[in-house]
């Protein structure tokens, strides 16, 4: 199993993390999209490092319109030399519409239009063909010598799609090369609902499970004392119960029986009850979504929950103790 | 004068290239956005130095959000200690809609919203205004604070707009920091025609001229010997007879009664007789436009041109040795 870790955000220190997470023998970094650009944190990473993978997890697709990530992932693949994976996500249509001021519809279909329209940019950059992609949300029909780049030696970047829903799943396994699972799964859901419809779609699509990759960022916390180990209780207990408020996270959790949780999280959320919402998580919800404990006993129950689902797991270990990324690194990529 | 230069390195040769043009006196560097990514090689350029402005000239407005170019723009501007500026471009309708797949329309009106977006995002992150910008074109109503940058200490980045016409020059001094003009520009159309309708606008909108920077790039070239001067009064007269053969700047020829130029050249294109196109363009025409001679002549020629009118320029100078970079740089920043 392949392992991750997300850098942080913003470019402050990123190229000093990237360095330091390669030399802990990490496989790959991330960097999400938040309150920053995703991308130029990946850039001063790719200058420092030689060997580990660099990915979005995830840059939001909708905000932009293909042509865009097509040029800035094929700019960041190019300078890793073929080290860049392009993670994309949805967002939510009050974000697209209202934050980036950009379409939103049919999330799922709309993604796999977009997955295939960056191929055909691609396509006529790599190989030459002509551009002439005319899609349900996207058009792209021009492309002259003088915007297409000249380093295409590395070829073309990998591509991600974060999926919750069975919808967005099936998107991923038909057109990405990846599916980045979201942190809101049980090891259940992943083995009785994500795994076979990956599997169902990719058959469908005479795709080989082994050319397809499944990552999961699970909630995870490396604690040495029972003080540090509340805090980290507390805090994932609150981002749990957030993801829990939300409507369509209802399913995952209606098949645990906790279908409950999900109208009482939300109840909360509405009575603007935030700092109480994590009191909502019990030990089995918690334990069912987070893995709190010491650098062996995180890197053996992921080990154990990942075997024969995920073929990349994300650890947030930016910002751990060098003995403890070396114990879970070196445990995770045996398995 | 300020004085720019407009550079085209490869992401892996930004670093060097950068301190370079940094150590050689530059007051800025630019990148133009043609089959590659804008902005990652200037994070490249701002770590590797201290002083150096860093700007695009130009980025795609019309090919991304607002929202997009917000976030962007700020964490450039915060990785460079302040040193970033935004220089937008509208290019044209064909790239627009079936290059970037994004809406084109009344390109001026648009620019002009587009500015005012870029500030009602960025008054929400600086200065705390709620985010409610519904405009023509664009709509931005939602931000929350998990999506507000919290690395302010620079404040917002300057924007420039890019002008060929009466309509985005009027924009641009409306609502910019700066103008860039168009290359195929003379003497005679910057002081008659630029200039009074910039500062018009400049009055109309009660801002003082020197609040407001323009910014050229003339045609220019050093040469050492009748072979050099000859290559590049022929590589120039090319780009200056593709700039006469588009309509829209035949107003620039038809200022000094050339606008027959235009229809002949235009018909040279449609006829696909692009490599006879630089023998049309005679002496007094490539006078007007370009400077050609050593780099003393090229320097006294370009402050003659510019003085008074113009805030920085930008020079390109392939061909240039390290001493006559020196000389024209010296020379063009006491002018």
């Amino acid at each position: 199993m392949k392992v991750n870790s997300f850098i942080g955000e913003g470019v402050n220190g990123a190229a000093t993390r990237a360095r330091a997470l390669e030399a802990a023998g990490l496989d790959s970094i991330a960097t999400a999209e938040v309150a920053h650009d995703p991308f130029l944190p990946l850039t001063l990473a790719a200058e420092h490092t030689e060997r580990i993978e660099l990915m979005t997890a995830i840059a939001v697709a909708f905000a932009r319109t293909p042509m865009a990530l097509a040029t800035i992932a094929h700019d960041l693949n190019a300078l890793s030399r073929g080290r860049f994976i392009l993670g994309l996500g949805s967002q939510v249509k009050g974000h697209i519409e209202r934050r980036f001021g950009m379409p939103w519809s049919a999330p799922a279909k709309r993604m796999r239009e977009y997955v295939l329209a960056l191929h055909a940019i691609w396509d006529s950059w790599h190989e030459g063909k002509p551009l002439d992609f005319r899609g349900e949300f996207y058009s792209h029909t021009l492309m002259t010598p003088r915007f297409t780049p000249e380093d295409v030696s590395f070829g073309r970047p990998r591509i991600g799609v974060a999926a919750v829903g069975p919808l967005m799943t099936q998107a991923a396994a038909e057109v990405a090369d990846a599916l980045i699972c979201h942190r809101f799964s049980t090891e259940r859901y992943l083995r009785e609902v994500t795994l076979p419809a990956v599997e169902d779609a990719l058959a469908r699509n005479t795709r080989p499970r082994r050319d397809f990759e499944v990552v999961f960022r699970p909630f995870t916390a490396i604690v040495h004392d029972d003080a540090e180990f509340a805090r980290a209780r507390k805090e994932l207990s609150w981002h749990i119960a957030f993801y829990a408020s939300t409507p369509p996270y209802r399913g995952l959790l209606e098949m645990h029986g906790w279908g409950d949780l999900q109208t009482e999280a939300q109840a909360s959320v509405k009575a603007d009850r935030w700092s109480e919402i994590g009191d909502l998580i019990d030990d089995e919800v918690f334990n069912a979504f987070a893995v709190v404990g010491d650098a062996r006993h995180v890197a053996d129950t992921l080990a154990q929950r990942c075997e024969g689902v995920i073929d990349r797991v994300s650890v947030d270990v930016h910002d751990a103790r060098p003995e403890d990324i070396e114990v879970l690194v070196s445990r995770l990529k045996r398995v | 004068m300020k004085v720019n230069t407009i550079v085209a390195d490869a992401l892996a040769d930004m670093p060097a290239k950068a301190r370079a043009l940094e150590a050689a006196g530059f007051d800025s560097l630019a990148r133009a956005e043609n089959n590659h990514d804008p902005f990652l090689p200037l994070a490249l350029a701002a770590e590797h130095t201290q002083r150096i402005e860093l700007m695009t000239s130009i980025v795609v407005a019309f090919g991304r959000t607002p929202m997009a170019l917000a976030t962007i723009a700020h964490d450039l501007n915060a990785m460079s200690s302040g040193r970033f500026i935004l220089g937008l471009g509208s290019q044209v309708k064909g790239h627009i809609e079936r290059r970037f797949a994004m809406p084109w329309s009344a390109p001026a009106a648009r620019m002009r919203e587009y500015v005012q977006a870029l500030h009602a995002i960025w008054d929400n992150w600086y200065d705390g205004k709620p985010l409610d910008f519904r405009g023509e074109f664009y709509s931005h109503t939602l931000m929350t604070p998990r999506f507000t940058p919290e690395d302010k200490a620079y404040g917002r980045p300057k924007v420039a707009i890019a002008a060929v016409g009466p309509l985005m020059t009027q924009a641009a001094a409306e609502v910019a920091d700066a103008v860039i003009l168009h290359r195929f520009t003379t003497e005679r159309y910057l002081r008659e025609v630029t200039l009074p309708a910039i500062e018009g606008a400049l009055a109309a909108s009660g801002r003082p001229r020197s609040a407001f920077e323009i910014n050229y790039p003339p045609f220019t070239a050093v040469v050492h010997d009748d072979a050099e001067r000859a290559a590049a009064r022929q590589r120039i007269s090319a780009q200056v007879a593709f700039y006469a053969s588009t309509p829209a700047y035949r107003r620039v020829l038809e200022l000094h009664g050339w606008g027959e130029l235009q229809t002949e050249m235009q018909a040279y294109v449609k006829a696909d007789r692009w490599s006879e196109m630089g023998a049309m363009i005679d002496d007094q025409v490539f006078g007007a436009f370009a400077v050609v001679g050593d780099a003393r002549q090229v320097a006294d020629a370009l402050v003659a041109r510019c003085a008074g009118a113009i805030d920085r320029i930008s020079v390109d100078l392939p061909g240039a040795t390290q001493e006559d970079i020196e000389v024209v740089v010296a020379r063009l920043k006491q002018g």
